[in-house]
């Protein structure tokens, strides 16, 4: 009872407060020049007309089918081990690893490799329920699986919905920073897995090349997603990474002594993409470990 | 005292929630079966909007790859005006051209960051006096 009365009296005083800076706030008003005035006119009606804006970041199905498109074998050294489950001991852990493991669910599915997918399905979904958010996937959808474990449509639909239910249900339980490491954790493993299958030497890569470049593109949504939460001890050295990361894209392109007609594969600065390389390495390298 | 204090705050959260999941529910059920035959990406991307209202998504989309947009809100909400634009701002699809159509199938040459922007067409006689809805914007890829 007496933690009650704390509680009424906190709320009290916060309320005293915030009347006080209502006062102060007209007495500011009524000494505010006519231009000022005006100056406050247009921003409130700016405010009125602004839209909501989201930022939307490629979800691992979408990397990991652009691989498989670009032509690339399938590589299982690549994924992360199942054997670093155990590690993952703190939310922001497990966040980040069940971004990765959808992100290397997603690329063993689209390959058509069921037995290392049912695998995977099961270490996202255990990471799920660890984290709390439990209504991942619809049980009918998991007893058709067992019926036909080779249908690569159902695996693909049910690894979507286990990203989406997980990432809804950390928003909606306001876990955003968890959100953010989760989105964050798939994005890097896919270009992990991208960079690690490239061979700049091989004209058949060129595709992959490009596909890894243009990522540049989603830099903008990773940036604003990490920007909001950038409070997070664990996503501050992250959004560091991102914006070298950026550089090291903006440089990979040669803008300068090209010939005309000339391959895109001649347009890459070699150094520039091998740092680029290694910079994604460096940064999946900090999360999963 | 207790107790009535406790059970506004269980209701606030609960009615929060309740319309998260109305809204993620209201986009598997209702939009999730328009993409088809393109397998969704995974990206939920839903939020109640008013009726005066914008909604604004940027996403990159990559060359070599099909995708289908698709758009939906609940029954008693106006109609859904829905536009794509680039970065440069040219226009790519207006479903006012096409009959408030609430898909649109596209492949790019060029990987592109596009703006989908959404709101209900205005003056437009409905009978529900509903202010706010769940608005939901699902993405497909071709397998």
């Amino acid at each position: 009872m007496s933690s009650m009365r704390k509680i009424i009296w906190s709320l009290g005083i916060i309320l005293l407060f915030n009347s006080c800076n209502l006062f102060s706030s007209k007495k500011n008003k009524e000494q505010v020049s006519e231009g000022e005035l005006l100056e406050y006119q247009l921003m409130k009606e700016n405010a009125d007309k602004m839209k909501r804006i989201f930022f939307v970041l490629p979800s691992p199905i979408e990397i990991s089918l652009l691989i498989k498109k670009s032509g690339v074998h399938f590589r299982e050294d690549l994924l992360n081990s199942m054997e670093n489950l155990p590690g993952y001991s703190t939310s922001s852990s497990r966040a980040i690893a069940l971004g990765v493991y959808c992100a290397d669910l997603s690329y063993a599915s689209l390959n058509e490799q069921y037995q290392i997918s049912i695998e995977y399905m099961n270490v996202s979904r255990s990471l799920a329920e660890s984290l709390g958010i439990l209504r991942t996937v619809g049980q009918d959808k998991v007893r058709l699986l067992e019926s036909n474990v080779t249908n690569k449509e159902l695996i693909v639909d049910i690894v979507s919905e286990i990203y989406m239910e997980s990432n809804q249900q950390l928003q909606e339980q306001d876990r955003y920073s968890l959100s953010a490491l989760m989105l964050i954790g798939g994005w890097v493993e896919c270009m992990y897995i991208a960079t690690q299958s490239v061979n700049l030497n091989k004209k058949s890569h060129e595709e992959l090349i490009k596909q890894i470049l243009d990522q540049k593109l989603s830099l903008e949504s990773i940036k604003t997603v990490l920007r909001d939460n950038q409070a997070d001890p664990i996503i501050k050295p992250i959004y560091q990474n991102v914006l070298q990361l950026e550089k090291l894209f903006e440089m990979s392109i040669k803008t300068s002594d090209m010939k005309e007609g000339a391959d895109f594969i001649d347009s890459v600065d070699e150094l520039i993409f091998v740092q680029l390389v290694a910079k994604i390495g460096d940064m999946r390298d900090y999360l999963v470990h | 005292m207790k107790y009535y204090l406790l059970s506004v705050l269980l209701a606030f959260f609960f009615s929060v929630n309740l319309v998260f999941s109305q809204c993620l529910d209201f986009a598997k059920e209702h939009c999730k079966p328009k993409l088809e035959n393109y397998i969704h990406d995974g990206n939920y991307n839903g939020v109640v909007l008013n009726k005066d209202e914008e909604v604004e998504l940027h996403k990159a989309f990559f060359s070599g790859q099909k995708y289908r947009v698709v758009v939906g809100c609940e029954d008693e909400m106006p109609t859904i005006h829905f536009k794509i634009i680039d970065s440069d701002l040219n226009l790519i699809f207006d479903n006012e051209d096409s009959n408030y159509t609430d898909f649109f199938d596209f492949e790019l040459d060029e990987a592109k960051t596009l703006i989908i922007s959404l709101d209900f067409v205005k003056n437009e006689d409905t009978e529900s006096e509903q202010k706010s809805g769940c608005v939901s914007i699902l993405f497909g890829l071709k397998l």
